[in-house]
């Protein structure tokens, strides 16, 4: 029971993560566990951290961003001093880039069409006034 | 316990005032008002200033202010920039208005069009999809309000919200069309320059080099060019800004309610003047990294940065500016869905011989109602402003390519147009739900086209424009 009191929990999605942004929850923080930080970082050892992240307030959750794809490895500090149970593991994999294009190709060619049918008739409207 | 960036009572002082200030405003520019016709369309007599300023601040909405930080920071450079290109909704909208003023002199609504152009059946399609529509966009705006105030200055949500809607219902229950195009104006010129103070007090303070280094080193993928998720919802999001401005009655009673030759010069300033406020919006943040600024939720995002650089003078600021920019989308939609309602179904399905005194009543009446459901709408926060919003991206995008063959062509026929518009709707649907949010316009708006294409085909008749003078007496 001490030991719930001065630790907290994370959680994290447990899919894989498709547009680089995700939120983390922590569970069980203790006010005395104020302010509270996340480090992020490429190794489960966490020798190399990439970000170190301040929680807002009092809030129990974060939005992290901007993250490429791999696996990220998430704990929570206090005063230099790491207060989460257990590090959490967040996999990040973007959409493939072919399938990104052929949407945007497909959007391209609608939107030109829409775009060369309100020109055609604008100008039809235009000679008939 | 949180400090928030505004204490309760100051915030409470302001909105009140707002409140107060804009009903009187509104019950000063409603004595003007001696038909339904003022009531409704401003007498049908807006200027350009007024007309380009209204097209603007309609626009800016908590979208633009809240979402468009929101995209910035899940999507990068590609959310700021793609939000931005919801201008082209206004933008194309230009030669479409002059149109409509030109082939509809006496119309009063979007679904006046409809009805006429295609007949019944694609009219009951289009009156389901505004509906939809309209709710979706006047609850996420009542929530959008609450919201906003809880998490700036911690007071409680329903206050928050229930003082919003009843300021918005108050004033343009008094002035009508009049009373929304004046406090557009005033709320235009308002985010214009909080906006542009916002930013410039950033870039002042925190510097572009060091955002950029920032972002290069943690967060890279903001800045990427390629990243997928973003290139994908580019588009969608055209298509979905296209959607909502070619169908809503907030911007066809506009075209209808400017003077003659301005509804073009109007709709394509209010477009160019919203375009840069996306980019500005979304840039502060791209800030937060830099300044240790990580929120509990993506949408706090852009206030939590304003606050953080501006401190209590910034925190008024985006108050005051989100604050302009709900009210001036939540009182263009009451009064647009309301003339819907009273044009499309009291007048053409309920009481055909209604006088004028009878429709300005019942116009009243249905501002009133809609604000009380939108009230009780917003009572339990069923979704989240983002999933309200993109779930509509499926209806509107589907009526892009009735609205603008039947704008200019006569060959498609209103069966067709309804089954484009249903078919779209409905494949756009199981597209979010089976796919994800950034694919539903898009998917929608290219059945919906598909559609109207086999219809242009195969159709031997042709649409005669005299039809769309029948209901002028």
């Amino acid at each position: 029971m001490a030991q719930s009191e001065d630790t907290v929990v994370l959680s994290g999605p447990t899919e894989e993560v498709r547009a680089g942004y995700f939120v983390v929850e922590l569970q069980q923080i203790s006010p005395a566990l104020r302010p509270l930080s996340l480090q992020v970082s490429d190794t489960n050892s966490f020798t190399n951290v990439l970000q170190t992240v301040p929680i807002m307030g009092d809030f129990n959750q974060v939005t992290l961003t901007g993250f490429e794809s791999g696996d990220y490895y998430i704990r929570a500090v206090h005063q230099q001093r790491v207060v989460s149970q257990a590090a959490i593991k967040v996999t990040v994999e973007h959409y493939p880039i072919w399938q990104a294009l052929t949407l945007f190709v497909l959007g391209a060619l609608l939107f030109l069409l829409l775009l060369l049918t309100l020109i055609m008739g604008h100008k039809k409207a235009v000679r008939h006034d | 316990m949180t400090e928030f960036a505004l204490d309760t009572q100051t915030a409470l002082f302001i909105i009140v005032g707002f409140a107060l200030a804009w009903i009187a405003f509104g019950v000063w520019l409603g004595r003007k008002n001696k038909s339904h016709e003022d009531f409704a369309l401003a007498g049908r007599n807006v200027g350009y200033a007024f007309a380009a300023a209204t097209a603007m601040a309609t626009w800016v909405t908590s979208n633009t202010t809240l979402v468009a930080p929101q995209l910035t920071y899940q999507l990068g450079v590609w959310g700021m920039v793609g939000y931005s290109f919801a201008a082209l909704g206004l933008l194309l909208f230009a030669p479409m208005a002059k149109r409509i003023k030109q082939i509809l002199p006496q119309g009063y609504t979007s679904g006046d069009f409809i009805r006429l152009r295609y007949g019944r059946f694609a009219w009951a399609v289009f009156l389901v999809i505004s509906v939809v529509y309209a709710f979706g966009w006047l609850v996420s705006l009542g929530m959008a309000g609450g919201i906003l105030l809880e998490a700036l200055s911690g007071l409680d949500y329903y206050i928050g919200m229930t003082i919003i809607l009843a300021m918005c219902v108050g004033y343009t229950l008094f002035g009508g069309l009049r009373a929304v195009i004046a406090t557009d104006f005033i709320q235009a010129l308002i985010i214009i320059l909080g906006v542009a103070v916002v930013a410039y007090w950033l870039i002042d303070n925190v510097g572009l080099t060091s955002i950029h280094t920032e972002l290069s080193q943690a967060h890279p993928q903001l800045l990427d060019l390629l990243f997928p998720a973003a290139v994908m919802f580019l588009f969608n999001n055209i298509f979905f800004g296209l959607g909502e401005i070619f169908h809503s009655n907030v911007w066809w009673s506009r075209a209808l309610s400017f003077r003659k030759d301005v509804a073009y010069k109007a709709y394509l300033t209010g477009g160019l003047l919203w375009l840069p406020i996306p980019i500005v919006t979304g840039f502060i943040a791209l800030a937060a990294p830099q300044l240790g600024i990580f929120p509990a939720s993506a949408d706090m995002i852009g206030p939590a940065v304003a606050s953080s650089v501006l401190g209590k003078t910034g925190a008024i600021l985006v108050f005051i500016v989100v604050f302009s920019a709900l009210a001036s989308s939540l009182d263009s939609l009451l009064a647009a869905s309301s003339d819907l309602v009273t044009q499309d179904i009291y007048r053409k399905l309920i009481k055909k011989n209604a006088s004028d005194q009878q429709l300005m009543r019942f116009n009243r009446y249905c501002i009133l109602s809609l604000g009380v459901m939108t009230w009780l709408l917003c009572l339990p926060r069923v979704a989240t402003l983002g999933a309200l919003l993109n779930f509509a991206g499926a209806f509107v995008a589907s009526t892009i390519w009735p609205i603008v063959i039947g704008l200019y062509w006569r060959r498609l026929q209103g069966i067709f147009a309804g089954i484009a518009m249903a078919a779209g709707t409905i494949v756009g649907l199981v597209a979010y739900f089976w796919i994800g949010f950034y694919v539903a316009a898009l998917v929608s708006c290219a059945v919906s086209g598909l559609i109207c294409a086999i219809g242009v085909v195969f159709n031997k008749s042709q649409f005669s424009w005299h039809q769309l003078q029948e209901n002028e007496q």
